[in-house]
């Protein structure tokens, strides 16, 4: 009867299973961006914006191309800041960039922030990063890992100069950098 | 005035004629039974080829085609032919002679002269058939073993009518099905469970052919009644579960499953279908505390049988997927609108789960370092644990992968 064990052996290796190894494998980056998405929303309710940016609609600026951007997508169909929608604009490049509340800089395009900031000189734009350093060299907001966990750093003069307020609240939320 | 009757010319040359015939038959009769002692003769000097031409020109002379001795004679020529000259050939048309020509002596000797010797030969060549058949069985050449199979039926019914070989019927039904002739399948394996063939795979194999029909309502009967005679058999447990797999009828697999395990506690592969019975029933339900309970029993699960066998491959990438997709999960689910300090919380929370899945996956790594899965998943959760150096490292590797 071997042949008929084989038979059963190879429905239960094969029929059963089929190949190994076919259990997707999450989309990490989804997760990750929707950790960021979260912040991005938070920081609209410690950031105080002057009364001219808090009508119409809000505006979230992404520079460079980021999963963040479909996460975003996803939480301006679904979540409002009050009575404003948000709006995702996407720049391709610091030439691009136009108004916006807020600038979220990608890590590809971390060497453009100096002229991304330099085009929003006269504008209230929260400028957030996710490079090494870059909260001292001119974003309010940088994104940063310690000990596997997403955090942020708060440079509370980079905001100022955006005539941006931060919220004690969130400063104490924030690794703070000078 | 009489006549004396003169000599007839007439009857004269009749009684020549009858004269000549009767010597004709006569001397022909001895030709013929002449034939039968010269394949004899030849048979004992291993001329096997004047041995058949005599037999041959005996068996179809009017004079000795009834003669039992004649049949006897090429049925044991013929056997001889083939067990020296095709017996190791897919098909033996000297078998096939010998068979028909043993039949026939059987059938037209009343007295028994040669009967009791023919049935030898026949049952030496029904043993033949029966091993050719399971040769062929063997060997996956379906349609030779049916072939083989019925000649040995159909042989052995020559010297022992009343015996039926129920393997060989379950064989034929097998082959049957494996050549899905599925009328021949099903003929002959519910013959074979008429007559008690004492064999749990029968049950299996009937339910196949069931379930090809698609008759999943017959299948599944099948199954049971031969749980009901085999109650602790394997094989029709698999059977069952293969059934209730394939049906999508989880609770019954679940059921079956568990009672499977309990007969083969270190079966793995019962095991890793009851995890994914689990992960299924996870995936069906929308309540978080019976997702939370159905994982608990995946995770269990999959812990057995790395319990039994720390390098099984696809336990240790399951469950580290089980714990990955349980952190990204949680994440996914969380609101927009989630405070900073909850966020915080439940990156805790998310990092010891995606530390739990790790280490499963670097297992899954060092078992077969080209898997793109493998890769990929440990690319991942080191990326979810912000470990971009080492996520980078495997991403390369896939990249690498990717570009043979």
């Amino acid at each position: 009867m071997r042949f008929l064990n084989y038979i059963l052996l190879i429905l239960l290796a094969y029929n059963l299973f089929a190949s190994p190894l076919l259990a997707q494998v999450p989309d990490a980056n989804a997760a990750n961006s929707k950790i960021k998405a979260i912040f991005l929303y938070n920081f609209t309710k410690y950031i105080e914006w002057p009364a001219s940016y808090k009508q119409g609609d809000f505006v979230i600026g992404v520079l460079g191309s980021s999963p963040l951007v479909e996460e975003l997508e996803k939480m301006a169909l679904k979540s409002k800041v009050g009575t404003q929608s948000f709006i995702i604009k996407k720049f391709k490049d610091a030439n691009e960039v136009s108004n916006c509340h807020m600038l979220y800089i990608s890590n590809s395009k971390a060497s453009s922030m100096e002229a991304a900031i330099n085009k929003l000189k006269k504008t209230h734009t929260l400028i957030i990063t996710e490079c090494g350093g870059c909260a001292k060299k001119g974003s309010a907001i940088n994104f940063v890992s310690v000990n596997n966990k997403q955090r942020f750093e708060l440079n509370k003069i980079n905001a100022g100069k955006f005539g941006l307020q931060v919220s004690s609240n969130l400063a104490t939320l924030a690794i703070m950098v000078d | 005035m009489t006549t004396t009757p003169k000599h007839s010319p007439i009857l004269s040359n009749n009684l020549i004629l009858s004269v000549a015939i009767f010597w004709f038959l006569i001397t022909h009769a001895f030709a013929q039974q002449a034939k039968i002692t010269e394949a004899y003769t030849s048979l004992q000097k291993n001329d096997l080829d004047n041995a058949v031409k005599a037999i041959e020109i005996a068996t179809s002379a009017s004079e000795t085609s009834n003669d039992p001795k004649a049949w006897y004679y090429k049925g044991f020529i013929y056997k001889e032919v083939y067990k020296r000259k095709e017996s190791t050939a897919d098909d033996s048309p000297a078998r096939q002679k010998s068979l028909d020509a043993l039949s026939k002596c059987i059938s037209i000797d009343p007295k028994n002269q040669f009967a009791e010797e023919s049935k030898k030969v026949v049952k030496f060549l029904s043993s033949t058939f029966k091993n050719d058949g399971a040769k062929a069985l063997n060997a996956r050449v379906y349609n030779r073993s049916i072939t083989n199979y019925e000649n040995y039926l159909a042989s052995v019914k020559l010297f022992n009518p009343t015996y039926t070989d129920t393997s060989a019927i379950f064989f034929i039904g097998y082959a049957a099905y494996e050549s899905k002739d599925y009328t021949k399948a099903l003929i002959h394996l519910k013959k074979a469970i008429d007559l008690n063939y004492n064999d749990p795979h029968l049950y299996y194999i009937l339910s196949r052919v069931y379930l090809d029909r698609k008759d999943n309502e017959n299948a599944i009967k099948v199954l049971e009644q031969g749980q009901k005679r085999y109650p602790n058999d394997k094989d029709i447990l698999t059977a069952e579960v293969i059934y209730y797999k394939e049906t999508g009828k989880i609770d019954e697999l679940e059921s079956k499953l568990k009672k499977s395990i309990s007969l083969e506690p270190k079966n793995t592969e019962l095991q890793m279908m009851l995890a994914l019975v689990y992960e299924k029933k996870m995936e069906s339900v929308k309540d978080n505390s019976k997702k939370a309970e159905f994982q608990t029993k995946a995770t269990d699960s999959y812990s057995k049988v790395l319990s039994i066998n720390p390098n099984h491959l696809q336990a240790n990438y399951n469950l580290a997927i089980l714990y990955y997709n349980e952190a990204v999960t949680k994440i996914q689910q969380s609101e927009y609108e989630t405070d900073i300090i909850a966020l915080s919380n439940l990156q805790d929370e998310c990092i010891l789960i995606f530390k739990k899945s790790l280490p499963y996956m670097e297992k899954a790594y060092a078992l077969d370092p080209k898997n793109k899965n493998t890769l990929t998943g440990l690319s991942g959760i080191y990326f979810s644990l912000n470990e971009e150096e080492k996520s980078n490292k495997f991403k390369a590797e896939l990249d690498a992968l990717n570009l043979k």
